[in-house]
Parts: C-alpha cells; structure tokens; sequence
C-alpha cells in the first residue's frame, strides 16, 4: 500500500477520478492536472527536504524554501546541465517536462470532449505515478542536484 | 534530425524493449509545446491491449532522449502508447 501522504494521495485521487466517470473529459483533464501536481509536490518536499534536512517541516523556513520551486523554469532546468546529463535525472526530467505540457492542455483547452482520451489518461497519471517513485528513490547526491538546479538560477562566473 | 531520420533510432529503441510485448511500429512526430518550444511526439504501436503492456516509458524515455542527446538532438520526447482494443469514444460530457 503506497504511504498516505499528500503526493501519494494526490496520485490516489487522479485514479479515482479516472475511475468514478471514466466517460467524462472533465474528470480525466482534472485526473491528468492533479497527476502533474502530485510530482511538481514531490520534487519541491525533495528540494526542501534535502536542503533544510533537520528543519521542522511546519517552520517558515522550510516553508519558504518548498514554495521556492516554480512551474516556469522547470523545463529549461531539465533541458541544462547536471539534469540532462545524469541518467537518474535525465529520464524524470522527460516525464516532468510532458505532465506540465499535458497539464497546461487539460487546464487551459476549451470543452473539446477529447482531450484526453481514457487511455492516455489512464498512462499519464500511471507516469506520475512512476515519477514520484523515482523522485523518491533518488539518493542524496541526486537530490541535492536536484534541489540546486530546479531552485537556483546558474550564473556566469 | 529529420522526424524519419529519428524514427529510426526510437523504433529500434522501442523493439529491443518491447519487442516481446506486442509493439509493431513507431511513429515521430514534431511538435509545438504550450510554451513555443519544438517536442517530438513519439507513438508506439502495439498489437495487445494495454493492459498487456508493461508501460516502461520512463526507461525507455531515458534510452530514447539518451541516444538522441548523442546525436545533437535535445528536443523532449513525449511518448504515447496506441493499443489494440480501441476505446469507446463517446463522451458524456455535454460541451
């Protein structure tokens, strides 16, 4: 049984969507946008967790720091350096950068009735699914990697 | 690279890991993102129906986006799946 925490419970309510009204668009777009989430929160708690690794969870601080990941620059993040190169990063950074892509479809297209059809809804969310996992698995070097790139801006010494 | 010149590696990328789960073909496709930026949509078609698919797309995207990065070529790869059994497409949303 996968841990009951908000990123698994998150993945847990894409699939019930995806279950309760398979026929309908709306509910595979909202299961395909709350899958993307569930990741874009699993890669912030990684940030935060290896940057601030003693610090309470409920604290300002480490509050700060997990807000500190953006949507924007994470798949310019993923498309340079140490991300695209190492093998662990290389293959969540594609499934990343194609949730946000189907996320921005399911939320923003307008009523077309097949956005996403059961199927590929059904793949998508089980990528997310797959991504968390090997978000989660990361060991600490990737993590802090990880955590560097996607929430610092690199500059020209 | 050309969308058939990529094709090539993808569809033997493809084989070589699900050879034996029924893929018969693959397609490439370039593409626009939300954001303007160009991705290649890959389809993988298999003659069984997905629940007899190992959906491996995450190691199969890192051999995919690995091979191609050796190449010059940094696009994204977004891969989907096509299925034997279809998929009822009526939708009961109403608009």
């Amino acid at each position: 049984m996968p841990p009951r925490t908000m990123v698994w419970r998150l993945l847990e309510a894409s699939e019930t969507l995806l279950k309760q009204k398979p026929r309908s668009d709306a509910f595979r777009r909202r299961a395909v946008s709350t899958a993307y989430y569930a990741v874009f929160h699993a890669l912030a708690e990684t940030c935060a967790n290896s940057l601030l690794p003693s610090t309470d969870h409920a604290s300002d601080e480490y509050a700060r720091v997990y807000r500190a990941l953006d949507h924007g620059p994470l798949k310019a993040a993923f498309d340079k350096g140490p991300l695209k190169d190492r093998p662990n990063l290389r293959g969540i950074g594609a499934l990343v950068v194609r949730l946000q892509s189907e996320r921005h479809r399911g939320d923003y297209l307008p009523p077309l009735g097949d956005v996403f059809h059961r199927s590929k809804a059904e793949d998508l969310v089980d990528q997310a699914r797959r991504a968390v996992a090997k978000i989660e698995s990361l060991d600490e070097g990737d993590r802090l990697t990880l955590a560097t790139c996607l929430l610092f801006r690199s500059r020209q010494l | 690279m050309t969308d058939d010149e990529i094709n090539e590696i993808v569809s033997r990328l493809l084989q070589e890991r699900f050879g034996d789960a029924g893929f018969v073909r693959s397609t490439v496709a370039s593409e626009e993102d939300f954001d303007g930026s160009s991705i290649l949509r890959v389809t993988a078609y298999f003659d069984r129906s997905r629940d007899e698919v190992p959906r491996d797309w995450l190691n199969s995207l890192h051999d995919i986006r690995s091979e191609l990065l050796t190449r010059g070529e940094a696009r994204f790869v977004f891969l989907d799946g096509d299925y034997l059994q279809k998929e009822e497409v009526v939708d009961e949303d109403e608009g």
